[in-house]
């Protein structure tokens, strides 16, 4: 469960990018965090992987206070949230193998490891044909599977997903959407932040609306109404 | 655990491989660096043994009144050998002396013909000390002209060596100090040039830098590569320094030993090879190593 607790953000000298936040999200849940541009989305995002420490408030993950962890203890709470963005990071002088093998490879995973459990989770994600596949040689949709595939070698517990479809064509976008989903139905947690009214609309999921820090709307089943 | 370690390895030596021209660069003016470092030890060595073999030249003499016995000087020799302060006496006889005095001036007529005026041996024996420590010598001066004995002696002496012996050790150590000063600025330089380079390596490898944080690489494992290129410039510099200098040294050696009174710097060099290496591979590494932790302290966000 992730609890959010009376959070507060502010950037000297007086940028409030979050206000008196209250949100529990628990295991396996899928919430969508919708809101314009600016309103706090992505702040929350980075005080859930300990990018970034609340001025007020608590942040918890499985009642761990990420706030209180060592700087040394951040990778390993990183390993158990898998994060994919709207420019994918991916490293293009890898192939789709390689970039996920890299996530692996850093956390000291043996090769037997990286070779049995790659080709697992990019067939996960559809892209079992593509391995030797550079990034400049994917599609848009492509790529953010890669980046998913990534996200979840760890086999996190949490997956949060930062305008995924940001640079993505409809039919792509959706494709996404459906593999998280996917993901979310094996028993992952997703946070999907989005300003794409469709997407909010269609998923008949969770919604919590933030504007200009606020939580202005918690609704399950909710609709992008601001 | 080993499996991360040989990663860092494998990501610090491309890491090195990938900026070519400034990873030689680097090493150029480390082995620069060292090479100044090694040749500050030589000539430690070396102002150290001229002034041993200086210090071993320099003794008091002392000179006996002509008609002073043999036996009396002996005995003499005797007494000033139980000293304390003194290494050793050695007796020069009144006709050896005579000798001596023909050869160093053999082809002075005017000495020779003063002798045939003389006619008897004007010269007395003569005791030649040698002391333990140099700063011993006041003492045993002082003590000989103190001595019973003292109305048996000519002259003693000795103050003539000294101001040889200090100047000889005030040049070595100014050319010790400024040799010094300007290893140190080539060490300041050297850190200076691999700090740019591995700060240069952390500018281009920002993109993965950040994937790995994301991906919840431990901040030793991203600092990891950064260390391993600085130890290798330490490493494969201190290399470079004792290629160049073994044959430089080579080469230079024979001609510098009759000058430098029989001392050997390349014999000296090889018998120490393993000792002088380390010394340069812990400099080398030292410089290597601080000038990537700077760099990653001013530039790795972790």
């Amino acid at each position: 469960m992730i609890i959010l607790k009376n959070v507060w953000k502010i950037y000297p000298p007086n940028c409030v990018a979050l206000r008196e936040i209250d949100l529990k999200i628990q295991d396996k849940e899928f919430l969508s965090i919708a809101g314009p541009s600016g309103a706090g989305k992505s702040t929350i995002m980075r005080l859930l992987i300990g990018e970034e420490k609340p001025d007020r408030g608590v942040v918890t993950l499985s009642g761990i206070n990420i706030a209180k962890l060592k700087h040394h203890d951040l990778p390993y709470l990183r390993r158990r949230i898998g994060m994919i963005f709207q420019d994918f990071k991916l490293l293009p002088d890898k192939t789709a193998f390689e970039n996920v093998a890299f996530a692996m490879e850093v956390a000291g995973y043996s090769r037997k490891e990286i070779e049995r459990d790659v080709p697992q989770v990019l067939g996960l994600v559809g892209l079992a044909d593509k391995h030797e596949a550079f990034p400049r040689q994917l599609s848009g949709g492509e790529k953010q599977r890669v980046a998913i595939a990534r996200a979840l070698i760890h086999r996190p517990e949490l997956l949060i997903a930062d305008e995924p479809t940001g640079n993505l064509d409809l039919l792509h976008t959706w494709d996404i959407i459906r593999l998280l989903l996917k993901i979310n139905e094996m028993g992952t947690t997703v946070i999907l932040a989005t300003h794409d009214r469709e997407i909010i609309n269609t998923l008949q999921k969770r919604v919590v609306t933030i504007d200009k820090g606020k939580i202005v709307r918690d609704e399950e089943k909710g609709r992008y109404v601001l | 655990m080993l499996t991360n370690l040989k990663h860092i390895l494998k990501t610090g030596c491309l890491n090195f491989w990938r900026n070519k021209l400034p990873s030689f660069s680097t090493l150029a003016v480390m082995a620069l660096a060292l090479l100044m470092v090694a040749g500050l030890l030589l000539l430690g060595v070396l102002s150290q043994s001229l002034v041993a073999s200086l210090q071993g030249k320099v003794d008091v003499s002392v000179y006996f009144k002509p008609d002073s016995s043999e036996k009396d000087v002996l005995s003499i020799k005797d007494i000033i050998e139980d000293l304390n302060p003194v290494a050793a006496v050695a007796y020069v006889s009144r006709e050896q002396a005579l000798d001596n005095f023909k050869q160093a001036h053999i082809n002075e007529d005017v000495y020779l013909e003063s002798l045939k005026v003389l006619g008897d041996n004007p010269l007395g024996a003569v005791l030649n000390v040698r002391a333990r420590q140099p700063q011993d010598y006041a003492s045993i001066v002082s003590y000989l002209e103190g001595a019973n004995f003292k109305d048996l002696i000519d002259k003693i002496d000795y103050r003539q060596h000294e101001p040889a012996i200090q100047k000889l050790m005030s040049v070595s150590s100014g050319i010790r100090k400024t040799g010094l000063v300007m290893s140190l600025f080539l060490a300041f330089v050297a850190i200076m040039v691999s700090f740019n380079t591995i700060r240069l390596a952390i500018y281009n490898q920002k993109e993965e830098i950040t994937v790995m944080r994301l991906v919840g690489a431990s901040a030793w494992s991203i600092r990891g590569p950064f260390l391993i290129e600085g130890l290798l410039y330490g490493l494969v510099g201190s290399i470079i320094a004792i290629l160049v200098f073994w044959p430089s040294l080579a080469v230079v050696s024979p001609r510098l030993t009759a000058v430098l009174s029989g001392v050997n710097l390349l014999s000296w060099f090889e018998s120490n090879l393993f000792g002088i290496w380390g010394i340069l591979l812990g400099v080398g590494v030292f410089l290597g190593l601080a000038s990537s932790m700077i760099a990653i302290r001013k530039y790795l966000k972790v």
